[in-house]
């Protein structure tokens, strides 16, 4: 049995190095309070701190103070070998996804790759000539012998692309005086090629087209770090929904209508990519295989190169470079056997504990030195069941770092690195491997479970390193901003995906909603906490919950007021479950703003997450006799989902994306106000508390008093919140603002005529002009069906407004519907 | 014998639909024993878009796009297709036992035997089951060749398994199967597959069309036909071997091979995709017409 060998420490080959000294030098004289400090400012640079949207979600990734160091003449020779590697496993998914030679000449049994479940028939013969792996991250640690060692590929979803640049810009932006000091490679230049590629795409065509990245619908850290990729690439964020197959290639839906997508940086697993040629019911796009296999589409990378993933061929790998490179393999990659070989599987049985097994049909993994020996046996027999389905790889010493923790101290980590490099086709069948220069450090103190291979991106936290890869000064000019500045230019990220139109849409309608709601039940409450609650008090109270029962419910207004008792119609509103009360519209609130999180700014974040921890507090036994708590927590809403309002007017700069919420968010406010009304006036004439009450709901009883005293008119109150287009909360202030929003949406067809949007806006202005109140009151200043008459027309006009922007701007990305197979 | 034949696939859908994206397996290959004198599939709708390509099996698989919304789509193959007979019957004496059938497949690594390989293990439909497995171990016999086994498979199949057109769908898992003792020709196919797998013997699945003969002194009913299915199994040298479980038969003249794969979901005859809510109804028609020369 042999022992694993101690692991060697980084910094011996750094001793030499200037640049070690400079940082040691400078490290030195830093106060204990500095680093401390230092520390903390990296933190809070990385994006998703302190925007948390999940309450339970723990920030976990953090960046250590001290870089990892590679020094010149390491990184040309690191560099060389991935070059070759990539080269390598791009010659092998031709291979095996197409004549087959290295199984048919018996270099890999072909049971590793027909037991694999990454290897995906759908996809043979894909890629004839063009390049089948455009990008690549591979893992890297040190071997035994100290040699930089690959030991894993991910060519799926190459996670950490996006921290690497998210670290380099944290350090740039805090320590300033380290970084003009040490002269370290830039990554701009890679993130450039990265850019053209994607940008070139297969090179047909001159027309402008799109690139995306496709990500999924969760929102988790690997969504922050696609839509930062993005962002910084200037390419359009998408979602399968955001996509259509028409013309053999695939296309983004837009507010300006289909746009001709070319190529696709993609973060779905392989499976989930095509419904339709791939795994049924998954979240991706019907036609993806078929653009790529008709050359319209360049993916990076296609469905199908998981099966690098699975480390199924590590075993293979010294024999696949001989055979197809003509060449030795020039990294050393990890040690790995296979169990179908009888030989190989007593070897990894008598020294297990130094192996991950893998298991090819489920790519489930074990670490065997972490079983016990009942396990171990109960594993065993599982393997000789199909040995041929299970490779094992060596695990690493790995190399230690010298790591800050946040108290400024150095301890020692393990550690290990993913290099990504770009293959790119220069002329037909002649590729060039790009490198970056630098990597995602990664460091623990077990040096096992860096080596897991997270097939699904980092789903557990980690510590980061940000690795420089030391340049001589001619090199270390090339600067990460100038990059940015370049890429704002074209501003791809600024198209607005129908999707994310309607998400906002929605987003302004529940956040009035919710305002409102919380208003008039803030008002109900109020009349019910006056020692005097008579008859006629809680009469008015039942008008104002009857609204808010109304507010969020489908049905249609006109059929009339029942009034509900007060407790039933308080457990109705603060029910946590009832879809139609506060909570509900909360969390339709939320999910709209969860699925277009990248268009908010950090601040935004802050709010929406207290928005929901209100949810996790919320009241479970409302009792209107003590409504002080109730008030509270009424109160808290509304400070928060104002705020909303402000920070996005301050934060979204793409006006479109601004007018659609803005578009929600006044015609829900005048199709509610019109109930409100309806509710108060329509009936049986209100009481003067009602009346006050009402005023005060719409922040306009300061107004009333300067212009009309003390008196409370029914004839007067109408005026200033239905026709009054002074007072910003009169239904025709909303409707002479919704008339200029529909004037700047997006024209979707070429002739001069006004949109429907723009016509039913006119006519809501024009409704409202054509009100004679005097008509709709009697002498009594008591409401004739008249008034009830008009105030249902101008619902059903706004009705007919949101259906229609639904229908012209949203329709091409029905959220409802699912793919659906037959 | 020659055969005219049409294989007509209508959805009704309860709401207009709008992009509905398919995949078929609708064109009969060209085989030594199968030529295929004229072949199409046509779209009504018209499509936006139909290509055509050789899948990783060599069946013909066509895509095809239907853009404008519309509340039916119906796609449509017509061929003419000469089949001869395959005298496997007189074959079967020949083959090699399971020893020799694993030699080839530990030895060889050609194109052929590669074939084999993939269609040695579990596929999405067809699972190893335990009880497949018993199913297969009693019928084993000492001097027996892999194909009189499967012949035997065949019968047993045969024999002990009801054809109920009611009791299974496209997707009733072959444990269900094995349980009720019922299902229709896919069932058989795979169940057989499953059977000849577990114990190590490279089986794949066939779907095509039976031509059907009407009793005697009634004419031929159109559109009375229907797709058909069988299992093929690996020979070493006599390549693969058709069987027919639903008719304790080995495919021949009468059996018109459309595409093979591990399973029915590499071959589906049809299979869409679109976005929407409502639902849709069925219909297929299938006529074989036996032609005179």
């Amino acid at each position: 049995m042999s022992v694993m060998p101690q692991p060697i420490h980084e910094q011996q080959h750094w001793h030499d190095l200037p640049q070690w000294r400079q940082l040691l030098f400078w490290w030195q004289r830093q106060p204990a309070q500095r680093l401390q400090q230092l520390y903390n400012e990296l933190q809070h640079q990385l994006r998703e701190n302190g925007a948390t949207f999940d309450p339970w979600h723990q920030q976990q990734r953090q960046l250590d103070l001290m870089p990892w160091l590679i020094s010149e003449t390491q990184w040309q020779q690191l560099e060389a070998g991935i070059a070759q590697r990539h080269q390598l496993l791009n010659a092998i998914l031709h291979d095996l996804y197409g004549p087959q030679q290295l199984l048919q000449q018996q270099i890999i049994p072909p049971d590793v790759i027909f037991l694999n479940k990454d290897y995906l028939l759908p996809c043979s013969g894909l890629l004839d000539t063009a390049t089948w792996l455009p990008m690549l991250a591979t893992d890297i640690g040190r071997n035994s012998n100290g040699q930089f060692c690959a030991y894993s590929d991910n060519t799926q979803l190459p996670a950490g692309l996006g921290y690497v640049l998210e670290h380099r810009l944290a350090f740039n932006n805090t320590t300033t005086e380290l970084n003009s000091e040490v002269k370290k490679s830039q990554l701009a230049g890679f993130f450039r090629q990265m850019q053209q590629l994607l940008q070139h795409g297969h090179g047909n065509g001159s027309e402008h087209k799109l690139a995306g990245l496709l990500t999924h619908n969760q929102r988790d850290a690997a969504y922050f770090e696609h839509a930062f990729l993005a962002n910084y690439l200037d390419i359009a964020l998408v979602q399968g929904a955001d996509l259509m197959f028409k013309d053999s290639r695939l296309w983004l839906k837009t507010l300006s209508g289909l746009q001709p997508l070319q190529s696709l940086l993609r973060y779905l697993p392989d499976n989930s990519c095509d419904p339709l040629e791939l795994e049924p019911g998954s979240s991706g796009s019907a036609g993806l295989l078929q653009s790529i296999r008709q050359k319209q589409l360049l993916c990076v990378n296609p469905p199908g190169s998981a099966l690098l993933d699975s480390g199924a061929l590590l075993p293979f790998l010294a024999q696949c470079c001989e055979f197809l490179l003509q060449q030795p393999l020039l990294l050393p990659t990890v040690p790995a056997l296979w169990c179908g070989n009888a030989s190989q599987l007593a070897q990894i049985q008598s020294d297990s504990h130094n192996y991950c097994l893998q298991h090819l049909l489920s790519a489930q993994q074990w670490q065997l030195a972490g079983l016990t020996a009942t396990e171990q046996t109960a594993l065993w027999q599982q393997v000789a069941r199909q040995p041929a389905a299970y490779i094992a790889r060596q695990l690493l010493p790995l190399s230690q770092l010298p790591c800050c923790d946040k108290n400024g101290e150095l301890q020692p980590r393990s550690g290990a690195l993913r290099v990504f490099s770009l293959l790119t086709d220069r002329d037909v069948g002649q590729a060039e491997v790009t490198v970056m220069p630098g990597a995602l450090g990664r460091v623990s103190t077990d040096s096992h479970k860096l080596q897991h291979a997270d097939r699904a991106g980092f789903s557990a936290g980690f510590t980061a390193k940000d690795v420089w890869v030391l340049a001589n000064k001619a090199q270390a000019v090339s600067l990460l901003k100038s990059a940015k500045h370049q890429v704002t230019l074209s501003r791809q990220s600024g198209l607005l995906p129908s999707r994310v139109a309607d998400h906002l849409f929605w987003l302004g309608r529940y956040n009035e909603r919710l305002n409102l709601i919380c208003r008039a039940l803030r008002a109900a409450l109020t009349l019910l906490n006056n020692n005097n609650t008579g008859d006629n008090t809680r009469q008015d109270a039942r008008c104002l919950l009857s609204f808010c029962l109304h507010a969020n419910s489908s049905s249609d207004d006109s059929a009339g007021y029942a009034l509900p008792g007060l407790q039933p119609a308080l457990d109705q509103l603060f029910s946590a479950d009832n879809p139609t009360g506060v909570v509900g519209i909360m969390k339709n609130l939320l999910y709209n703003a969860q699925s277009v999180r990248e268009y908010f700014g950090e601040d935004t974040w802050y709010v929406l997450d207290k928005l929901q921890n209100a949810i996790y507090r919320w009241p479970t036994q409302p009792q209107w006799q003590q409504p002080a708590t109730l008030l509270r927590t009424l109160d808290e809403i509304v400070l928060l989902q104002t705020a909303i309002y402000g920070l996005n007017n301050e934060t979204m700069s793409r006006t479109q994306t601004l007018r659609f919420m803005d578009l929600g968010q006044h015609l829900e406010r005048a199709q509610q106000s019109c109930s409100l009304l309806q509710a108060v006036f329509a009936n049986t004439p209100p009481t003067d508390e009602l009346m006050e009450a009402l005023l005060r709901l719409a922040d306009t009883l300061m107004t009333y008093r300067r212009r009309y005293h003390t008196e409370l008119h029914p004839l007067a109150i109408m005026d200033l919140l239905l026709l009054d287009d002074s007072t910003p909360r009169s239904v025709s202030y909303q409707c002479a603002r919704l008339l200029r929003q529909t004037e700047k949406l997006p024209a979707l067809h070429n002739d001069n005529k006004l949109s429907r949007e723009q016509r039913l806006a006119m006519e809501l202005v024009t409704l409202l002009q054509q009100i004679d109140l005097q008509q709709l009151f009697d002498a009594q200043q008591h409401a004739l069906p008249g008034l009830s008459l008009q105030l249902h027309q101008l619902q059903q006009t706004l009705r007919q407004l949101s259906d229609s922007v639904t229908l012209s701007y949203f329709n091409h990305a029905d959220l409802s519907s699912q793919w659906q197979s037959f | 014998m020659k055969y005219q034949l049409i294989h007509q696939t209508e959805y009704r859908y309860a709401q207009p639909v709008a992009n509905s994206y398919n995949l078929a397996w609708l064109t009969p290959r060209q085989l030594p024993y199968q030529q295929v004198e004229y072949s199409s599939v046509s779209v009504n709708p018209a499509p936006s878009l139909i290509q055509q390509r050789s899948d990783s099996f060599g069946n013909t698989q066509h895509f095809i796009h239907v853009q404008p919304p519309h509340k039916q789509l119906s796609v449509t193959s017509r061929s003419t297709l000469q089949v001869m007979p395959r005298h496997n019957v007189l074959k079967i004496r020949d083959a090699t036992d399971s020893s020799g059938l694993f030699a080839h497949l530990r030895q060889h690594t050609d194109a052929i035997t590669l074939d084999a390989l993939l269609c040695q293990h579990a596929s999405r439909m067809i699972p190893l089951l335990p009880a497949a497995k018993s199913v297969i171990m009693p019928l084993m016999q000492p001097g027996q060749n892999i194909l009189q086994l499967a012949q035997a498979l065949n019968q047993l199949i045969f024999t002990e398994f009801k054809y109920d057109p009611e009791f299974s769908t496209v997707v009733t898992p072959l444990s269900e199967v094995l349980a009720h003792k019922r299902g229709v020709c896919q069932d058989f196919a795979q169940l057989a597959i499953s059977c000849l797998r577990s114990v190590g013997i490279p089986a794949r699945y066939v779907s095509g069309y039976l031509q059907t003969r009407p009793p005697e002194g009634q004419p031929r009913l159109v559109g009375a036909d229907a797709s058909h299915a069988w299992f093929a199994v690996f020979e070493p040298t006599l390549g693969w071997i058709d069987f027919d479980p639903t008719n304790n038969i080995l495919a021949d003249e009468q059996h018109l091979t459309l595409a093979w794969g591990r399973d029915y979901a590499d071959v589906v005859p049809l299979k869409g995709i679109l976005h929407g809510n409502g639902g849709h109804q069925l219909s297929v028609a299938v006529d074989v017409v036996p032609l005179a020369e």
